[in-house]
């Protein structure tokens, strides 16, 4: 029963544990397997403020993440730097001036180009709420700039203010 | 008259009857076959992670190891390198080094004379089988990892052992 015992286990062990007899020379062994892991780098740095420019009551403010704005506005942007995918997803607060009812973005815009530019021919959009990955390769020293623009809706009844909020990047990856 | 001549006669012929001793050598060989093995094997680790940019070194005493039972002395060998690579890309080069010892459990293994590539001459200890252990370390430069993607990169070592066959 032991002999039994032994065999069973011998024949479970991985190949690695088991010896390896050789049949000539020069006999080239299991090899010794070598591993590391690479720690995950990502990190995003603010590249520009959103600015949806100034507009008058009762109309509509908007800047999208080509940079295009009929009201003066400006895209704002991240940069991302990672060394792997990277899922990227964008939200944006509601707008808030002292005493004045909150302002929200509407039709949120997203884009990404490789340059610190935007216009529609570098910078490729995709949807806010679902978001874009990023090479698994990594972004590059570079990285990869994250567009951001919206639409904000004003009523006749809309107080005059500066109206100020913040839009959230934020990026899932597997951390190693 | 019979009698005596009867026993004249045996005195005469008698050592030429006696048992005769020839000696001539018979050779008488034997070939013990060659018994190489090898196990044991413990990976090469570098650990929970290495931070982009930053070297790496992990000491052969640390390091992997394999044992090499032999009944011929043997030279043992590695690659003084090892390229790993990453499921979906990348690549790491590690550069190895090498050490021996007579035991698995050694805090200072010695040092391979030359590189993992020339070997060591195992050399068997009281003309008898003989087990020795090979120790392996390694070396990632900062540069190796500064821009490759993150994740688990795996690769092999292969220990040669050569010998003469009997």
């Amino acid at each position: 029963m032991k002999r039994l015992l032994v065999a069973l286990c011998l024949l479970s062990a991985p190949a690695a544990l088991r010896a390896q007899t050789c049949t000539g020379s020069p006999c080239a062994a299991n090899p010794i397997t070598t591993a590391l892991r690479v720690r995950s780098a990502v990190s995003f740095s603010a590249f520009g403020n959103i600015d949806f420019g100034t507009v008058s009551v009762g109309s509509t403010a908007s800047v999208d993440a080509f940079g295009t704005s009929a009201t003066g506005g400006v895209a704002g942007a991240v940069n991302l730097v990672a060394n792997q995918r990277v899922t990227v997803t964008a939200s944006f607060s509601q707008l808030t001036s002292t005493g004045m009812p909150n302002l929200v973005v509407s039709n949120p815009s997203c884009g990404r180009s490789t340059l610190a530019s935007t216009n529609a021919t570098n910078t490729t959009g995709f949807t806010c709420s679902t978001g874009y990955a990023s090479p698994g390769a990594g972004t590059g020293a570079g990285g990869i700039y994250i567009w951001l623009g919206g639409d904000v809706v004003t009523t006749a009844t809309t107080g005059a203010g500066d109206y100020v909020g913040t839009a959230t990047v934020t990026g899932v990856y597997v951390a190693y | 008259m019979n009698r005596p001549f009867a026993l004249m006669l045996l005195l005469v012929i008698a050592p030429s009857i006696a048992a005769q001793t020839s000696t001539g050598p018979i050779g008488v060989t034997a070939k013990v076959q060659s018994a190489v093995t090898l196990s044991g094997m413990v990976p090469l680790d570098f650990g929970a992670g290495i931070v982009p940019g930053t070297p790496a070194t992990v000491t052969a005493a640390n390091g992997g190891k394999l044992m090499a039972s032999y009944n011929v002395n043997t030279q043992l060998s590695l690659p003084n390198s090892v390229t790993l690579t990453r499921a979906g890309g990348g690549t790491v080069l590690v550069t190895l080094n090498c050490a021996h010892a007579p035991t698995g459990t050694s805090p200072t293994p010695t040092p391979f004379v030359s590189d993992c590539a020339t070997g060591y001459g195992a050399l068997l200890i009281g003309n008898a089988r003989t087990d020795w252990w090979i120790y392996l370390g390694g070396a990632i430069a900062g540069a190796a990892t500064a821009s490759v993607p993150a994740g688990v990169y795996t690769g092999n070592a292969t220990v040669t052992a050569t010998y003469t066959t009997f």
